[in-house]
């Protein structure tokens, strides 16, 4: 027994050795040399500060930009005042409320509320518009959801609803292998291209 | 809608069984200590691993002295895990300066990585320093794959063997399944990773100032390495709160794809390479038949369940009445099909990691990717672990065949007997007992009920997902349970560590009892356990084991719901 005790010291130190510092240092360092935008968080940067990340959903308030669905985390968004004494936010998440959960509910209620005010389209809303994600940071649209904002969009900035959905069509990404997944625009990308369009 | 959703699921499973052979026939050469394509690499750095651990290779070891291995390491990590986590603010790589975590969710912690079960009581971006990622959470990943792996390789050899007492040798099983299996797979998927979007650094979290101005932490880490054996380890701890729905872990359909792929190929595979090291690969493929045939109906009615309305909703005149599906809690480059398939693989698979959010399905769907953990994580299952448990099942159920024409039973030329039916019931009935006595304390204390998300019949199944997962060693949640509390750790952590070890204890003691044992060459009046009959008894076996146990509860559960939201009840 005591012999088996000390192999399963010292083969436990070599593993942890080989797989917990060899192997995750190794690809650190495959990666930064391969790929290393993607490696560093597919960051985006405007006159050389940080403004997020393309895959991360940012939050989006204003008619003119596009807003992404709704999140249980608030987008992993640290509040000023928060900020300001040192308590940062770092979350992700869905909503994990249940199919007959009241909260649930209201919540897809409040967000159709808060939809119309903005939006004077006669469109009935899709459903993944008003619902949270999974991850609380879902940087895509679907098409139709993106085109269900397109008018309010056009409006806000005094450009033809065409130009908007140009900006859509460029971006879209397709299932993989034209059928795994679903096709989805990029808000974050979206937005930048718009603010491009003035 | 419908036939894009069957191409989604056809063609997942056209690839994963392209592979099985392949696969299955490198994971023999590699229990088998035979050259592979990775030999000339390999072998100098397999030769200084033994030197240096102090291996004696030469050895043949006993089932007991096997198993006190397997457990010996086990309890290190165990022990390492809780001493890295309650000091990782004295460490380094603690770039967000996190604190050191309570006892109570190191040791939950510590015991759910161990176990392969990965589950996750806390917030990962908020609380674990990459340290405790690399150096504490990867190597368990790797290890726990491998523990299960070897356990699985010593039961084979208890067949496969004749007269003798000999299992093998548990430490060189252990580093040629790292060294040739899990890390080759992980390092080529890590890069694939990076290559589509995963990040991998040592940096801060990044403090960045969104185009409106909000302030907007984005996590950083060494997510690729982990990500990579999280999936092909069948593990499923999440580098992040929102694990394989976060973009950062799972960036497009791609890689939602390649990650179902890589939970589903060792488990899969191992049926082959259990078919070639019992010689008659019909068997391998028998078992692997049983287990999809439940597997891809299962995954079909879940599917089912999230494309229909939810009917608490449905009447809302504002919403596109066109496709209503369940998409709280879905992400939208996956839609409503590769999180459902992802689900049916991620439960049945024991692997834990999720792309949608569990606790927001359909009453039906949700109950089922529960009823997937409780048949006993044998439909693929875990590394290793879904495949020995499915072979006590096999045996429980030529035992039956057995008791119905009269013959002793066997299987695989090994005559069963007392022994082997002791461990075959104990191991199987292990971990319901885990699950069914917890939850039904959870559920009429304070410490239990105070820490639900939901009311109501649903609020009940977050409570019973919780102790299948944590016992069936899976790790997947009806999330909205906050369990960083001292009782859901402490028991959590008890119903890990039963469900893990007292199955490992039984596996082990029966392969030791069947090496022992001579072979019987196959008669007329053996029970074919490679045709059609077999497969059905099988499949019967595994659901009437898991259904008589767990349908009490269920009804309280998933099917209560499913009429409360029928009669528009909502809590």
């Amino acid at each position: 027994m005591s012999g088996n005790l000390i192999t399963s010291i010292r083969v436990f130190t070599t593993m942890t050795i080989l797989t917990g510092i060899i192997y995750p240092v190794s690809v650190w360092a495959i990666g930064q040399v391969t790929f290393k935008d993607n490696a560093n968080g597919s960051l985006i940067r405007i006159n050389d500060k940080v403004i997020g990340s393309k895959l991360i959903a940012q939050p989006f308030s204003q008619d003119k930009y596009f807003q992404p669905r709704p999140s249980a985390v608030n987008y992993g968004v640290t509040p000023d005042a928060d900020y300001k004494k040192g308590n940062f936010v770092y979350t992700s998440g869905g909503s994990n409320l249940g199919p007959t959960n009241k909260k649930l509910i209201d919540g897809l209620n409040a967000n159709i509320k808060a939809l119309k005010a903005k939006n004077k389209t006669s469109e009935k809303i899709p459903l993944e518009l008003i619902t949270a994600s999974a991850s609380g940071i879902d940087p895509d649209l679907s098409l139709k959801s993106a085109l269900w904002q397109v008018p309010r969009i056009a409006e806000s900035r005094k450009v033809s609803e065409d130009k908007v959905r140009e900006v859509i069509d460029k971006l879209t990404e397709r299932p993989f292998l034209g059928f795994n997944g679903e096709s989805r625009v990029n808000v974050l990308m979206m937005n930048l291209e718009l603010d491009k369009l003035q | 809608m419908l036939i894009k959703s069957v191409a989604e699921i056809a063609f997942f499973f056209i690839i994963l069984l392209a592979l099985v052979k392949p696969f299955g026939n490198f994971m023999y050469k590699v229990f088998n200590g035979d050259k592979t394509f990775l030999t000339p690499l390999l072998s100098i750095p397999e030769k200084i691993i033994y030197k240096i651990s102090g291996v004696d290779t030469e050895e043949d070891q006993s089932w007991k002295k096997y198993f006190g291995g397997v457990i010996l390491i086990n309890l290190i990590g165990i022990i390492f895990l809780i001493l890295v986590q309650m000091f990782q603010a004295i460490l380094p790589l603690n770039t967000q300066n996190l604190p050191n975590t309570s006892f109570h969710l190191a040791l939950n912690t510590a015991v759910s990585f161990v176990t392969n079960t990965n589950w996750q009581s806390y917030v990962p971006e908020a609380t674990m320093s990459y340290f405790t990622q690399m150096l504490g959470l990867t190597v368990q990943n790797f290890l726990s794959a491998a523990t299960g792996m070897i356990v699985l390789v010593a039961l084979i050899r208890g067949f496969v063997r004749k007269e003798s007492k000999h299992l093998g040798n548990c430490w060189v099983d252990l580093t040629r399944c790292v060294l040739y299996i899990l890390l080759p797979i992980s390092i080529v998927s890590a890069v694939f990773f990076i290559s589509q979007g995963v990040p991998n650094n040592f940096n801060q979290y990044t403090d960045a100032t969104t185009i409106e101005g909000a302030k907007q932490f984005i996590s950083q880490g060494p997510m690729a390495s982990q990500e990579a054996i999280k999936m092909i380890g069948t593990n499923g701890g999440g580098f992040l709160n929102a694990n394989s729905a976060h973009p950062f872990e799972n960036p497009s359909p791609l890689t939602n794809f390649f990650q179902m792929l890589m939970m589903a190929l060792i488990p899969a595979s191992l049926t082959y390479t259990f078919g070639k090291m019992v010689n008659n690969t019909k068997q391998g493929w028998a078992i692997l038949t049983a287990m999809l045939i439940v597997l891809i109906s299962i995954t079909g009615v879940i599917t089912y369940s999230e494309f229909a309305p939810n009917t608490l909703i449905s009447h809302i005149s504002d919403i596109d009445p066109n496709n209503q599906f369940n998409f709280e809690g879905k992400e939208t480059r996956f839609g409503i099909t590769q999180s459902t398939l992802f689900a049916g693989l991620t439960t049945s698979i024991s692997a834990g990691a999720v792309n949608s959010m569990h606790d927001s399905y359909s009453p039906l769907g949700g109950m089922l990717t529960m009823f997937n953990i409780e048949l006993g994580e044998v439909i693929l299952g875990g590394t290793g672990t879904g495949l020995y448990i499915m072979l006590l099942f096999a045996i429980l159920t030529v035992f039956i065949a057995g008791l119905m024409v009269g013959r002793t039973p066997e299987y695989l030329g090994k005559k069963i007997g007392p022994i082997e039916m002791q461990s075959v019931v104990l191991g199987v009935l292990a971990p319901s007992i885990f699950i069914l006595v917890l939850t039904a304390i959870a559920s009429i204390i304070p410490q239990g009920t105070s820490a639900l998300n939901n009311a109501g019949a649903h609020g009940f199944s977050e409570i019973l997902y919780a102790y299948s997962s944590a016992a069936g060693n899976n790790g997947s949640a009806f999330a909205g349970l906050s369990a960083n509390t001292v009782f859901w750790n402490l028991t959590l952590t008890l119903a890990m560590f039963g469900g893990r070890f007292i199955p490992i204890f039984f596996v082990m003691r029966l392969a030791g009892s069947l090496v022992e044992k001579k072979y019987i060459p196959t008669s007329v009046g053996t029970f074919p356990t490679t045709g059609l009959t077999f497969v059905i008894l099988l499949i019967g076996v595994v659901i009437i084991v898991g259904g008589l146990t767990f349908f009490p509860a269920l009804t309280l559960s998933g099917v209560a719901e499913h009429f409360q939201l029928l009669s528009g009840k909502a809590f």
